[in-house]
């Protein structure tokens, strides 16, 4: 019973707020708006922009379309070029190589080194070659040619 | 008889390889089956074939050749009976005091200043035998040729000229023509530079010669062989102790360390019974196999290469790849591979 009270008391009110003088000059001020109907030109030439940014997009999304791959295809090309003509790995080498040296002779010149070689053993024959020229390294025994009195088989066999 | 005598087995050796082709001057020589016709020699160099296993005389010469890129000179005094061989030096000079025997079985070289014996391979006059590998090498052909000798050490002398199929000199031997000794040999690259030779100066073909010159006896000195040679240099410049195993079927025949393009290389030499040359290099820095491969196939050498250690190696020939790869097989541990 209350709560009817209540409401009946509520909908009083806003009945008399809706009916002031102040909403009954705002409603006539609406009511007098005059009907603007769309102009028909001004649609024609939305719908002509539409159409032209459609077309645009479309283009857009065909060239996109032959682009991305294009560009995939270019860095994976590029990527292959680096890794088959990349250079010789210089910081990262692992355990049991020698480092890398930059001296761009030294295969010609290990070529070189064997022929020559090759050519001064065949010339000197049973004379000196380069080796026993070079033999300047510190004496280190495998055995004594002397027995403990310091005389060898040698000197036996020059006797 | 033929493996006791190696100079006999090279002259068959060469017989073998120049009757194969030859009828007549210039003589086109390929390589093919054995020959049968002894005939169709030059009668010159069958003079020297015979005289190479049987002549006696001393004589001095002085030998050149390219040593670490530089033409290097000496002067040498041989006296030879058979394949009994000694080998003396000039008073004064930088081998003054050496002294180097060799017989079929081994070759002694004595150093005075260090009290020492090297024992190493023998090595015979192995001229002819490398002649006929040089001129059979690969599958080129090559042509021999007459032209007027020189008087040489006063004795009179027939030039033979050993060149390509293009007509490139590889060779000049100026052989006496009495006694068939070799007294002057001129060897050049593919572009006609001299590579290296020898010339006698003077020579006695009718010597006395006392076989105990072909004994060595020092008191106290220390025999050394090529494996600790090999040892002693490694040692020293801080490189691996790894040769080549015997049952390759290559000898090593001296060691050396060199800087090459400023890159320290120990240089190992091999030789084989057939007279064929390997080199074992190893370096404390890598090379390009790519550029390697480049320059050998360009003077036709094979190589194969393996890095171990801290350490880089080639071991490159005259020989196939296959073989190669094959001798460095228990040295590199399987992990050689062919240089191409």
């Amino acid at each position: 019973m209350n709560n009817n009270d209540r409401l009946s008391r509520e909908n009083t009110v806003n009945d008399e707020l809706l009916n002031s003088a102040a909403q009954q000059a705002m409603r006539d001020v609406v009511r007098n708006i005059p009907d603007d109907s769309l102009s028909m030109a001004w649609r024609s030439s939305l719908n002509e922009k539409l159409l032209a940014e459609v077309a645009v997009q479309k283009k857009r999304q065909r060239f996109n379309w032959y682009l991305r791959p294009a560009l995939g295809l270019g860095l994976a090309c590029t990527l292959a070029v680096l890794v088959v003509f990349r250079p010789a790995p210089t910081a990262k080498r692992s355990q049991g190589q020698p480092p890398v040296v930059s001296q761009s002779g030294i295969e010609a010149a290990l070529v070189t080194t064997h022929r020559q070689s090759t050519v001064a053993w065949d010339v000197a024959g049973v004379g000196l070659n380069p080796v026993e020229m070079s033999t300047d390294s510190d004496s280190v025994p495998v055995r004594s040619s002397g027995s403990s009195s310091g005389w060898s088989e040698d000197d036996l066999e020059s006797l | 008889m033929i493996r006791h005598c190696p100079t006999l087995a090279s002259g068959l050796a060469l017989f073998g390889l120049i009757n194969s082709g030859v009828a007549q001057r210039p003589l086109k020589m390929h390589q093919g089956p054995p020959p049968t016709e002894e005939n169709t020699l030059p009668p010159i160099v069958k003079k020297a074939l015979v005289a190479s296993r049987k002549l006696s005389y001393i004589g001095t010469r002085v030998v050149e050749f390219r040593r670490e890129g530089v033409p290097s000179k000496h002067e040498e005094t041989i006296t030879r009976q058979g394949s009994h061989v000694r080998i003396d030096f000039p008073d004064g000079g930088p081998q003054s005091g050496q002294v180097i025997v060799e017989n079929s079985h081994e070759r002694r070289h004595f150093f005075p200043d260090k009290n020492e014996i090297q024992i190493l391979p023998p090595r015979r006059e192995e001229a002819l035998e490398r002649l006929a590998r040089q001129m059979g090498r690969g599958k080129r052909h090559f042509v021999l040729s007459m032209a007027p000798g020189q008087m040489i050490a006063g004795i009179r002398t027939e030039q033979v000229v050993v060149a390509d199929e293009k007509g490139n000199v590889t060779q000049r031997l100026y052989i006496d023509s009495v006694s068939g000794l070799i007294l002057k040999r001129q060897l050049f690259d593919q572009v006609g530079t001299a590579m290296g030779g020898f010339e006698f100066t003077r020579v006695d073909l009718s010597p006395h010669i006392e076989p105990s010159l072909f004994t060595i006896s020092h008191k106290g000195a220390l025999l050394v062989t090529p494996e600790e040679l090999m040892r002693r240099a490694a040692k020293k410049s801080g490189f691996l102790p790894i040769a080549l195993p015997s049952s390759s079927g290559f000898h090593l025949e001296g060691t050396m360390t060199r800087k090459i393009e400023g890159v320290d290389v120990l240089m190992e030499t091999y030789g084989s019974k057939e007279g064929r040359r390997l080199t074992l290099f190893q370096l404390a820095s890598s090379v390009s196999p790519f550029r390697l491969r480049e320059f050998a196939k360009r003077q036709e050498l094979e190589f194969v290469y393996w890095q171990g250690q801290g350490k880089s190696f080639v071991l490159m020939g005259g020989i196939d790849a296959n073989s190669l790869l094959q001798i460095a097989g228990p040295i590199s541990g399987g992990t050689a591979v062919v240089g191409r």
